[in-house]
Formats: structure tokens, C-alpha cells, sequence
């Protein structure tokens, strides 16, 4: 009896310890892997700060919306007012993301959303929507994988929507932040994002923010995932009908056929294969970027 | 030296309770499948077989009546390419078939599990087929049920495709996109030529929760005669047991089947629902070791304390 005990004693002791060292060798592994992401990440951002801090001559520096965009009044007459009008085409800047372009082709847009974490690549890759689900920039594992830009969504020529799948961390990474957006004080001081394409950089005002989840293919219900282009007064009227309905609250901001959406959706636990969505619309080219090689 | 034997056995049956759980099933081997290559040889004038992919170089091959003999459930048959026709029956289930370049075979089983008609190949299987592969500019022609039937195109041209019995689902697709998943086509409906569907809508579904009723196989049907590349002839087959090349069977033999319910596949749970990208957090997988390491370190206290 006491030997059989003695036996098992080592059994688990030696288990405990496999246990133990098989978890610190994931966590080394996880560890050294994120940093690698992160270093290249910051490598990447210091790397346009580097152009964006080049004033060109006779031009204004990338800069974000005014202030005055954070005040943007509910009513689309006023925002129309409050939005610059077009003059003549601006001169061509240099693109400050065009090191990460080159250093991943993978890569369509830099997604910016000021005063938070969102400041990453998005990665579109047709071949495989999940390619970069969990890897970094540099293609090694990587837990937060980066964002990805919907297979069916594209910058060039763009579609009507450009969906964009990050994962909901809860370190706050990718779109770790995103459900933040469920409050409106959040909206309010965070309505403005930016994406830097290969030939400008768009600007987006948040139009809606709601929950949503991933259907059966069978359901025939409003699918947010599933709209990328509006050809038909009809087709856009389904999506921003719904959105508007969706949303959480009234942002204000209103849409008409012919405006383009950016759409940032993530894991959510309401529901089964919940989503949490916020859709922005395009305001406006606020730069024009050189093209690059 | 008893005691450390023990401890060896126990520690290798822990080891194996604790990796049970990783490798998600014990794998238990019965009679390995054999695979048998078949091609026609020229300087005999008939069709032979080999044990393993074919060689040339080794004339280690044997009349087809000693496959028919040895021949068991599970096994695997390779027709290579020729200008030969062949009509073979095996009285097996066989694992799977697969079409190389054949001009065109028919085979006759119990039952295939997997076939495969290649590109450049033409092929007809007696006997229900669970998955069916056809790819590129293939001719098949399938005379009993297929549950599953995967159109792929992998370089160009498009299939021909016949089936007797019923097709519980088709998807067609090459390696990255799927481009469409039909279902419950009923019995002696499903048709494909170079490509396009000739399928009256209202025999098919195109959801799949839709269950057909059985429909039986009408023995009366005459197997439709298996369309042939544009410039090609059809070949007489050889008629299964005999050499003579001048004995001619039927083109495509019909075997009269049983009632069969088209299997509805049940697909993943993950495959019932729209394809996005899940973007949730992964389950902290060392947080689970950590406790396990708990759990097995506050085993071994407690052991220790009563045994003190």
C-alpha cells in the first residue's frame, strides 16, 4: 500500500511538473512571438511618424479632423456645413505608411482611430480570408493576428463597404477596444477614423454602432457581413435602414446612396457567435498620396 | 529492479492518460488497405495488375482474375492511363478509386468510398459512392447513389457528369473558393455538361435542411451512355474475366440497386453558418496546465500526508 502510494506520489509530482513546464514553455513561446509582433508593429509606426513629421513645403502636415469634427451637429444639412468643401485637387503627399506597403503586399490599408489602440495594418488576402486571423504583419504566430480587410471588401477599385474582422482582445489589442463604442460618451470623443490606403488617406464619422452575430447561411435575416457593394438605391437603402435601426443609439450622422461605409466588427459574448459592429461613413479624401515602388 | 518496471508501466500509462485528450482518438490498426495499380500491358495485350504503384521496369504483374481472388473490402485501386478500356467488378467495398488518365474504366464494387476521376480521365463507377471527386475536363458518369460529390477545378476545363441515383450533395469549387452547394438531387436527375448544370431546379435543393423522400433507383433506367471528349471514340470494354479484346460488354452496365435514402450529409456545425472570420479570444490553454500542475501537486500532498 505505501509502495503504490510512493508510486503515485511520483506519478503526479512528475505530471505537475510536465504540466507546469509545457504551460511556460506556450507562455515563452506566446511571449516572444507577441514581442516580435509588437516590435515590428512599433517599427512600422515609427516609421511613418518619420513622414509624417516632414512638413511638405506649401502643404499642411496629415493631420487629424479639427476639433470641430468631434462637434459634428446631428443634423446632415449642418454636417454638410461643417465639412469642408472640395477646392482644387490637393498636391499628392507622400504616403507615410508606404515602408509597411512595401514590406507586406499583403497589406491594404493602415487603420487609425485616435486616442485608442487602434493602430494597425489591415491585412487583405483573397486567397485565404483567415491567413493573418493569427499571425502577425511579419506572417509568424501571432496571437492577435492582425486586421483583416473581408475577401470580398476592396480598396481598389473600393466598394461601397469595407469590412474590417479584428480580434477582440482583452488586453486590448486589434479591436480590443472596439466595444467601448456601446457607450455614446465614447463615440462622441472617438467618432472620427482613419484609413491610410496606397492613394490617400479617407476619413471616416462613426454612423452607427449595434450588436449583431454571425447566421446560419439559411437565415433570412439582415446579414451586415454580407453587404459590400450598393449598385442600387435599394441595396443601400437594406443596409443603412438596418444599421440605423441596429445601432445602440442615434449618432446623428446620416447617409444617402453613393457614400461609402467602413465597417469594424469583432467578437462579442451576447449571443452565440455574436459581433460587435461599428460602421462609419466615408466623409471625405482628406489626402491624396503619391504613388510609391 | 521489479519496482522500477512498475514505476516505468505506470508512469507510460499516466503519460498515455495524459495525451490521450491531445491526439483527440486511440487509433486501433486492422489489415492495412492494399493498394493495387492497374495498367494495360501492351506486349500481353490485356489489362494487368501490380501491388503499389505501377513500375514499369518491374513486370512483377499478374492477370486481373488474381485481384478479383485476393481482393477484400477497404482496398484501393489505381487505373492508370491507356488507350484500353476496362470493365472490371470486384465483389468488395473498396476504400477508394481513383481515374488517372484513363481512357475509360468502369468499375464495378459493392460500394467505393472515395473516387477519384482526374483530370484528362473518363470513369464509371457501379456501386454506391460515398465521396466523388471529379476535377477538370474529367467524364464521369456514377450509376448508383453518391452522398457527396466534389466538382473541383484545379487548371481548366469542365466536367461531365452523369449519376443514376440520387446525389445528396454537390459542391463545386476549386482550392480557395467554393462557388457553389446544391443538395438532394433526385434520383436520375443529376446531369453536367462541360460545366453547366442541366438539372431542372425543382429536382434539386439549394438548402440543405430539405430531406427527400426515399426515392428508389428504378432498375428499368438505362444508364445514360457516358459522354465522350469531343474527338474521341467510345472504346469497347472487355468484358469482365475474359482477355478478348473483341468481346464487348455494354458501355455502361446498369446493376439494378436497392432502395437507397439519400444520405443528407451533416455538416459541421461550423458549415451551417455564414463564413466570417472568428475573431473571439482563444481559450487560455496554459492557464488549464497551470491547474492542472495544481491539481497534481495537491495530489501528491495528500498522498504523502496519509502515508506519513
Amino acid at each position: 500500500m505505501k509502495k503504490t502510494a510512493k508510486t503515485l506520489f511520483i506519478i503526479l509530482v512528475i505530471l505537475g511538473i510536465c504540466c507546469l513546464s509545457v504551460a511556460g514553455g506556450i507562455l515563452l513561446y506566446r511571449y516572444q512571438s507577441d514581442r516580435q509582433s509588437r516590435e515590428t508593429l512599433e517599427a512600422l509606426r515609427a516609421s511613418a511618424e518619420n513622414y509624417l513629421s516632414v512638413e511638405p513645403p506649401g502643404e499642411e502636415p496629415l493631420r487629424p479632423l479639427p476639433d470641430s469634427a468631434a462637434e459634428v451637429p446631428p443634423s446632415g444639412e449642418e454636417e454638410a456645413q461643417s465639412t469642408p468643401a472640395p477646392t482644387a485637387t490637393p498636391e499628392p503627399l507622400e504616403n507615410p505608411y508606404q515602408d509597411s506597403f512595401l514590406a507586406n503586399e499583403d497589406m491594404a490599408a493602415w487603420l487609425v482611430v485616435p486616442d485608442t489602440r487602434i493602430d494597425y495594418p489591415v491585412m487583405w488576402t483573397p486567397r485565404d480570408e483567415n491567413y493573418y486571423l493569427r499571425r502577425g504583419f511579419d506572417g509568424q504566430a501571432d496571437q492577435n493576428g492582425c486586421l483583416i480587410l473581408d475577401t470580398d471588401s476592396c480598396v481598389d477599385p473600393i466598394t461601397t463597404n469595407l469590412i474590417i474582422h479584428g480580434h477582440n482582445m482583452k488586453s486590448g489589442a486589434m479591436f480590443g477596444d472596439l466595444d467601448k463604442y456601446r457607450e455614446e460618451s465614447f463615440f462622441q470623443d472617438h467618432r472620427v477614423m482613419y484609413l491610410h490606403t496606397k492613394d490617400g488617406l479617407r476619413t471616416y464619422e462613426v454612423i452607427a454602432v449595434f450588436r449583431s452575430q454571425v447566421f446560419k447561411k439559411t437565415d433570412q435575416v439582415f446579414k451586415f457581413y454580407q453587404f459590400f457593394q450598393a449598385d442600387t438605391q435599394e441595396e443601400f437603402d437594406d443596409f443603412y435602414t438596418n444599421i440605423k435601426e441596429l445601432s445602440l443609439y442615434d449618432t446623428g450622422v446620416t447617409a444617402e446612396f453613393g457614400d461609402r461605409f467602413l465597417t469594424l466588427s469583432t467578437c462579442s459574448y451576447h449571443v452565440d457567435r455574436g459581433r460587435f459592429v461599428v460602421v462609419a461613413r466615408e466623409t471625405g479624401c482628406e489626402s491624396i498620396y503619391a504613388p510609391f515602388h | 529492479m521489479r519496482k522500477l518496471k512498475n514505476i516505468v508501466s505506470l508512469l507510460a500509462a499516466a503519460a498515455m492518460l495524459f495525451l490521450a485528450p491531445f491526439t483527440k482518438e486511440l487509433q486501433v490498426s486492422a489489415a492495412e488497405p492494399v493498394t493495387y495499380s492497374l495498367k494495360y500491358v501492351e506486349d500481353k495485350g490485356e489489362w494487368r495488375y501490380h501491388v503499389g504503384a505501377w513500375d514499369d521496369n518491374n513486370s512483377g504483374h499478374r492477370e486481373l482474375y488474381y485481384l478479383q481472388q485476393s481482393i477484400k473490402d477497404g482496398d484501393i485501386l489505381v487505373i492508370e492511363g491507356g488507350e484500353h478500356s476496362l470493365n472490371l467488378e470486384v465483389p468488395v467495398s473498396l476504400k477508394n478509386v481513383t481515374f488517372n488518365h484513363s481512357h475509360q474504366a468502369v468499375i464495378t464494387a459493392k460500394s467505393v468510398e472515395n473516387v477519384y476521376v482526374l483530370r484528362d480521365s473518363v470513369g464509371v463507377v457501379n456501386g454506391d459512392v460515398t465521396n466523388a471527386h471529379v476535377y477538370d475536363n474529367a467524364v464521369a458518369n456514377f450509376n448508383n447513389n453518391v452522398t457527396n460529390l466534389f466538382i473541383t477545378k484545379e487548371r481548366s476545363g469542365e466536367q461531365t457528369i452523369a449519376v443514376v441515383g440520387t446525389v445528396a450533395y454537390v459542391r463545386t469549387g476549386d482550392a480557395e473558393k467554393i462557388y457553389n452547394e446544391l443538395y438532394n438531387f433526385q434520383a436520375n436527375s443529376f446531369r453536367q455538361e462541360e460545366g453547366i448544370l442541366k438539372t431542372d431546379a425543382s429536382k434539386f435543393s439549394i438548402v440543405p435542411a430539405v430531406v427527400s423522400p426515399i426515392v428508389p433507383v428504378d432498375p428499368t433506367v438505362t444508364a445514360p451512355v457516358v459522354p465522350v471528349v469531343p474527338g474521341t471514340t467510345i472504346p469497347e470494354t472487355v468484358v469482365p474475366g475474359t482477355t478478348d479484346p473483341t468481346a464487348v460488354a455494354p458501355v455502361v452496365p446498369t446493376l439494378p440497386v436497392a432502395p437507397v435514402a439519400p444520405v443528407v450529409p451533416v455538416p459541421p456545425a461550423d458549415s451551417l453558418y455564414d463564413d466570417v472570420p472568428q475573431t473571439g479570444e482563444p481559450l487560455f490553454f496554459p492557464g488549464f496546465l497551470v491547474a492542472g500542475a495544481g491539481l497534481c501537486f495537491g495530489g501528491a500532498y495528500l498522498i504523502k500526508r496519509r502515508s506519513a
